[in-house]
């Protein structure tokens, strides 16, 4: 119901209707903004790029047609945007060479984000390693992994989103949450002693 | 379909579950992940979105650059409007004149005959040779005389 009522919303975006794209844009904002953060792990890029997503929306409005889901539409727009921003940072990174080692396995890091270096300071280290586990996985499983665990989408829904099958999604998401296990077992074990103890 | 309310999955799919593995590892793993908040957009952020679509909206001119020269027209006077238009009219006549086919400039077509009737001259000249040599290795009526005696 929610689904028809986003792609009622567009279809009145098309016809000229700006509070109907200003609703779409206060329902979506969060969820699109949590996907790029996820994906880029810096809050300054998630939310350039997300104003880019509904940028892209709006411009498209004429031509849209509710063949999808509304969400998939937005969510493969977002991870468009997320995949091409990483790897022309990957590709910048590559020419500047940093030396900080830690730092080379997370995808993107955005020296003059200084809302960054805050949260990195306060943020908890289980976090880190959270986020660097999931930053680590191949660009697919990575978009699968968000999308399945955090923004509640179905195998079909993500098959749909990364133009692949479900089965092969299933193949995608049991490799990445394997990789997880593997990389997270330390922290996982200590919550298992902690809820043991 | 069927949508997935996070109440629904409290725990690591069944389908994903790795043959091997404790389930309990892989429930850990799977709670550990809610651990990482991704924040919220500032608070400008609908704004900002707005903004940079009324900026792209106003940088389009309306009617593509054809309207936007005939609304340019529309607001000079007559006079000003009729003398811009003889100059336009000027500058199309002048481009009208570049795009006329090239010819091959005179100068090259009195050398190009010039080369020509140079070659036929020195023809005629070899010509003449040819005529005279022979006119004097023939055997005169003297020479037939002469042999004769």
């Amino acid at each position: 119901m929610a689904a028809e009522a986003d792609s009622q919303l567009m279809l009145r975006v098309k016809e000229g209707d700006e509070p109907s794209f200003a609703l779409l844009l206060q329902r979506f904002r969060l969820p699109v903004y949590q996907f790029l953060n996820r994906m880029v792990q810096s809050p300054a890029v998630a939310e350039e790029l997300a104003q880019e997503v509904f940028l892209r929306v709006y411009r498209a409005r004429a031509t849209y047609e509710p063949n999808a889901k509304f969400t998939t539409w937005l969510y493969r727009i977002s991870a468009h945007l997320a995949l091409n921003y990483l790897r022309d940072s990957r590709k910048e990174r590559d020419h500047v060479r940093l030396d900080d080692a830690p730092e080379i396995g997370r995808p993107v890091q955005v020296a003059s984000s200084g809302s960054t270096i805050e949260e990195t300071l306060v943020e908890d280290d289980r976090v880190q390693r959270i986020r660097r586990a999931v930053g680590e996985l191949p660009e697919k499983q990575r978009v699968a992994v968000l999308m399945h665990k955090y923004q509640e989408m179905n195998y079909r829904q993500i098959a749909e989103l990364l133009d692949t099958s479900e089965s092969a999604v299933k193949s995608l998401l049991f490799r990445a949450y394997e990789s997880l296990r593997v990389k997270l077992a330390d922290l996982a074990t200590g919550d298992a002693t902690k809820v043991a103890g | 379909m069927k949508n997935l309310d996070p109440r629904e999955i409290p725990a690591f799919p069944d389908d994903l579950r790795t043959e091997g593995v404790a389930p309990e590892a892989q429930d850990a793993v799977w709670a550990l992940l809610d651990e990482w908040k991704a924040g919220e957009p500032t608070e400008g952020f609908h704004a900002a979105v707005l903004a940079r679509i009324q900026a792209e909206e106003s940088e389009a001119v309306p009617g593509g650059w054809i309207h936007g020269l005939v609304a340019w027209f529309s607001t000079m006077d007559v006079v000003r409007g009729l003398g811009l238009a003889g100059a336009l009219a000027t500058v199309l006549f002048a481009v009208a004149l570049l795009r006329e086919p090239v010819t091959m400039p005179e100068a090259l077509h009195s050398q190009t005959a010039s080369q020509e009737l140079s070659a036929q001259q020195v023809e005629m000249a070899l010509e003449d040779l040819r005529m005279l040599d022979e006119l004097y290795s023939a055997p005169t009526p003297e020479d037939n005389q002469n042999k004769k005696i």
